[in-house]
């Protein structure tokens, strides 16, 4: 089934005014650094990059956006997203271009995945188990498996971004545009579920507040 | 006997297990659509447990979220705020201003040309003291000049006046020409030596002469010609 149709663009007024006519650009220019350049720069310093290389990747955006802004038209992307695609291609760009830095300075074959992965969670190492105790968890995560497979999709969602990519409630509210609020009682009831069938699960203190 | 785990321990085992999700990356096109509740609940559903095997697509759609939602108020809400009012009010202040700047233009000409008014004599009223005598002697059928009065001056004139009458008229003509009223003032009462205190209107003109009557007299007119005032 299509996508129903997209909704009222907010930006769709300050992009026209940006269109009218030169006099008028000069302002319409200024309201959208004003309101997008936070944004921008967050996204970037959360990307990992220090304040002074976020704010050369910011103004590297607004270059773009502003060189680009002529031919967008708007259609399946607003405004908002199609400059959160910008964002996105610089910081792409930007690391292709440290990425090819880096290989020159080494000598060191590096591929652009094994770059972007740079702070993400290390692999947890596997332990030795005895034969005994490797056939218990092997059960355990059987049956784990199934209570989970059994919670309502919503709630495995929650529960799974949590516990796997170490999301907050807030994180996964907006991941999976829902209220945190939601998101706490959705984990709630995974915990208390999974708890109430699984005897070798012991509590534990908070779970994505 | 086993030991017990947390969830968290329980799942992580899982997640070592867990095969890479067999679905493509949704595009920001959809990632846009689950953002503005367009997709139907089992796509929007196909892309949240992507999510679960898919640390980057979930923070893309994070990331995206945080780009749509509203702008963050700004540290100083009230500036913002009068921002937001400027701007909206921008043409007709605008409109408001050109207005103001007219009206004030004239207020400035008006100032301007009464200080020229001052600055030509008016600082400085002349005072003219004209006693009965002197009447006789500039009145209509003596041969007498007309007196000189400076325009703007203040005339104390002492009439002879009509017991228990308490108001007069005092009334300018032209004597030149026909006889046309060109200034008259009702309701004059005279102080208690006896004496009008008038101050000659500005529109009379330099170098015309005039005829000045106290209504009821009797008949004694005063003849005027008015001169340019003397610059000090």
């Amino acid at each position: 089934m299509a996508p129903m149709p997209p909704h009222g663009d907010p930006d769709r007024p300050l992009v026209e005014r940006w269109r009218r006519a030169n006099r008028e650009r000069d302002g319409a220019s200024q309201e959208i650094h004003e309101r997008y350049a936070r944004k921008v720069d967050s996204f970037f310093r959360r990307k990992g990059y220090r304040s002074e290389d976020a704010g050369e990747l910011t103004q590297k955006t607004f270059s773009n956006v502003f060189h680009g802004l002529g031919e967008y038209r708007g259609g399946e992307l607003r405004f908002a997203a199609w400059l959160f695609q910008i964002a996105e291609n610089v910081f792409n760009d930007d690391v292709r271009y440290r990425h090819a830095a880096i290989r020159e300075e080494q000598g060191k074959e590096e591929s652009l995945e094994t770059m972007r992965s740079v702070g993400k969670e290390p692999a947890i190492p596997v332990q030795s188990i005895d034969a005994e105790e490797e056939v218990l968890q092997k059960e355990r995560k059987a049956a784990l498996r199934a209570e989970i497979a059994k919670l309502p999709p919503r709630m495995q969602c929650c529960l799974l971004l949590h516990l796997y990519h170490g999301f907050m409630g807030k994180e996964i509210g907006l991941a999976m545009n829902i209220s945190p609020e939601t998101v706490k009682a959705l984990l709630y009831q995974a915990r208390k579920r999974l708890h109430e069938r699984l005897s070798f699960l012991k509590e534990e203190d908070s779970c994505g507040d | 006997m086993a030991t017990k785990l947390t969830i968290s321990e329980a799942v992580q085992a899982l997640r070592e297990q867990d095969a890479p999700s067999p679905t493509s990356h949704p595009s920001l096109e959809a990632l846009l659509a689950l953002h503005e509740r367009r997709l139907p609940s089992e796509e929007a559903e196909e892309i949240q447990e992507h999510f679960v095997h898919c640390r980057d697509c979930a923070q893309r759609s994070i990331e995206l979220a945080l780009f749509l939602a509203p702008p963050e108020p700004a540290s100083f809400p009230l500036v913002a705020r009068f921002r937001e009012i400027i701007l909206v009010l921008r043409q007709p202040l605008a409109a408001s201003l050109l207005v103001a700047t007219v009206l004030s233009f004239g207020a400035l000409l008006a100032t301007r040309r009464q200080i020229d008014q001052l600055a030509s004599g008016e600082i400085n009223v002349p005072v003219l003291a004209i006693d009965q005598g002197m009447r006789r002697e500039a009145g209509p059928g003596t041969a007498q000049p007309p007196v000189d009065v400076p325009s703007g001056a203040v005339l104390i004139l002492t009439p002879p006046l009509e017991p228990k009458r308490p108001e007069y008229e005092v009334r300018i003509s032209t004597l030149n020409g026909p006889d046309r009223l060109v200034w008259s003032e009702q309701g004059l009462q005279p102080t208690s030596e006896g004496s009008f205190h008038l101050r000659l209107p500005h529109d009379l003109q330099t170098g015309e002469t005039y005829r000045l009557r106290i209504v009821p007299g009797e008949g004694q007119d005063l003849t005027i010609r008015v001169v340019a005032p003397r610059r000090e």
